[in-house]
C-alpha cells in the first residue's frame, strides 16, 4: 500500500514538473507545390521570450479528422532553412485535399507534440476554421 | 523500423478495437453502427483524466474504458428488445447524439499557462501525458499491441466458455437461445457493456497517442469501417476483424495500390464478401475446419 501510495505521489509530481516547463512557441504554415498533393510546410520555432529556436528536430505527420486512422501519411522529418534561424521545412504528401490534423512531433530540444489543423487545399492552404 | 511503419502499426491495433467491439456485438446477432460513440467516450474521458485532472495514463485508459463499458450497457438496456434494423438505427441514434453533444460540451482549465480541454467543435487539443512520461511512438505501439493481444486472448477464451457458446446461440436463433435456457435480454446487455469498454479502451489509447481529438473523428464513418472489417475479416474467431483491418489499412491504404480508388475498392470488396461469403473470410465453418486440420480428432461446439 505505501509503495502504491509513494508511486502515486511520484506520478503526481512528475506530471507537475513537466507541466510546468514553458513551452517553445511554434508556428506552422503550408503552401502548395508544383507537385500534386505534395506540400511544403514551414515551422517557425521560438521559445517563450520569442528568441529563435535551433537545433530543433521535428518530425511532421497528418491525420485526417473526417477519417480518422484510415490514412497513413509518411512522417517526414524537418530541414532547418540556411540564413533563417528557428525555421525548418518539410515537404509533406497527402492522400487528398481537405483538412488535417497536422502533428509536429518535437525530439529535440526537448520532446513535445504539438498540433495544428490546416485547410489543404490544391491552390492555397489555410488554417481550418475555428467554430 | 520506420516512423511510417510504427504509425501504420498503431492504427491498425487502434482500429483493430473499435472492429473487435463490433465483431462482439455482430456475432450475438446485433449490427451496431454506433461503436465510434464509445471510441469517443475513452478518448474524451482519458483525455480528460490525464490533462486536466493529471491521473497516471494507467488509470486514465481504465477510465475510458469504464465510461465506454457503461455507455454500451446502457443503450444496451434501453434497446434490449429491439433486433435487427431498429437497433441498428438506434445504436447510430445513441453516436449522433453523443457526437453533437461532444460538440457542444466545453469544459476547459489552464493547466500551466495554457488553456486544455474539451473546446467543442474546436476539439480538444494537448493529450500529452504519454509523451511527458517518456514514451515514444515505438513504445506506445507496443502498449497498444500488448493491449489489443489481450484483448484478443480474452474474447477468444469466452468464446469458448459456456457464456461464449450461449451468444453465438444468441446470434444464430434468439428464440431458440432463450428455449434452451439463455437470459436473452440479459446477455445482450453485457455483451453490449463489454463491447463499450473494448472500444473505450482503444479511444484512450487513440487520445494519448494522437494528443488531439475532435467530436468529428467519431462519426459514423468509423463505425461503418468497424462492421466492415468484421464483415470482411470473418465471424468465426475474434482474429477476424484484425484481419479485416489488416487488409484495408496494412494493405489497400498502405500500399497505395489504388491511390484515390481505394474507398471504392474497400466498398466493393465489402459487397463481394457479402454475397461470397456473409459471415467473412474465416467464417464459422471455415474456423471449424481449421480446428479439426489443426487438432484431428477433438471434437469441436
Amino acid at each position: 500500500m505505501r509503495r502504491v501510495a509513494v508511486a502515486a505521489c511520484l506520478a503526481v509530481l512528475v506530471s507537475v514538473a513537466s507541466a510546468q516547463v514553458p513551452r517553445l512557441r511554434v508556428d506552422l504554415g503550408c503552401q502548395p507545390t508544383e507537385a500534386s498533393l505534395v506540400f511544403l510546410c514551414t515551422v517557425d520555432v521560438a521559445d517563450p521570450a520569442g528568441k529563435a529556436v535551433e537545433g530543433v528536430e521535428v518530425t511532421l505527420s497528418a491525420d485526417m479528422p473526417s477519417m480518422p486512422m484510415a490514412h497513413n501519411v509518411r512522417p517526414v522529418k524537418a530541414e532547418p532553412v540556411a540564413g533563417r534561424p528557428g525555421r525548418y521545412q518539410a515537404r509533406i504528401t497527402l492522400e487528398m485535399t481537405g483538412e488535417w490534423a497536422v502533428r509536429l512531433r518535437f525530439d529535440a530540444p526537448r520532446p513535445d507534440v504539438v498540433v495544428r489543423k490546416l485547410d489543404f487545399q490544391k491552390d492555397k492552404v489555410s488554417p481550418a476554421a475555428t467554430r | 523500423m520506420s516512423d511510417f511503419q510504427i504509425g501504420l502499426l498503431s492504427n491498425v491495433g487502434m482500429i483493430a478495437f473499435v472492429a473487435l467491439s463490433a465483431y462482439l456485438l455482430l456475432i450475438s446477432g446485433s449490427i451496431s453502427f454506433g461503436q465510434q460513440a464509445y471510441f469517443g467516450l475513452g478518448a474524451y474521458a482519458a483525455g480528460i483524466a490525464t490533462a486536466l485532472w493529471e491521473w497516471p495514463l494507467a488509470v486514465a485508459l481504465g477510465l475510458g474504458a469504464l465510461l465506454g463499458g457503461v455507455g454500451g450497457g446502457l443503450v444496451g438496456l434501453l434497446t434490449r428488445r429491439l433486433h435487427g434494423v431498429y437497433f441498428a438505427i438506434a445504436t447510430l441514434a445513441f453516436a449522433e447524439v453523443t457526437r453533437v453533444a461532444l460538440d457542444l460540451w466545453r469544459y476547459q482549465r489552464a493547466i500551466g499557462g495554457e488553456l486544455l480541454g474539451p473546446d467543442g467543435p474546436n476539439g480538444f487539443n494537448g493529450i500529452r501525458r504519454a509523451f511527458e512520461e517518456g514514451w515514444t511512438p515505438q513504445s506506445f505501439m507496443i502498449l497498444i499491441w500488448t493491449l489489443l493481444a489481450a484483448t484478443l486472448l480474452a474474447l477468444m477464451l469466452f468464446e469458448r466458455s459456456r457464456a461464449g457458446i450461449a451468444v453465438r446461440a444468441t446470434g444464430g436463433d434468439p428464440v431458440l437461445a432463450s428455449l434452451l435456457g439463455t437470459d436473452v435480454a440479459r446477455l445482450r446487455v453485457a455483451i453490449a457493456a463489454a463491447a463499450g469498454a473494448i472500444a473505450g479502451l482503444g479511444g484512450g489509447l487513440y487520445a494519448h497517442l494522437n494528443t488531439y481529438i475532435e467530436p468529428r473523428l467519431f462519426d459514423v464513418m468509423l463505425g461503418v469501417h468497424a462492421l466492415a472489417y468484421g464483415l470482411i475479416g470473418g465471424l468465426g474467431t475474434a482474429l477476424g476483424p484484425l484481419i479485416g483491418v489488416m487488409i484495408d489499412i496494412g494493405i489497400l491504404e498502405s500500399s497505395r495500390l489504388f491511390h484515390g480508388w481505394r474507398m471504392v475498392v474497400f466498398g466493393g470488396l465489402v459487397a463481394l464478401l457479402l454475397i461470397w461469403r456473409p459471415r467473412g473470410l474465416l467464417d464459422e465453418a471455415t474456423v471449424g475446419r481449421l480446428r479439426a486440420w489443426f487438432y484431428p480428432g477433438t471434437r469441436h461446439a
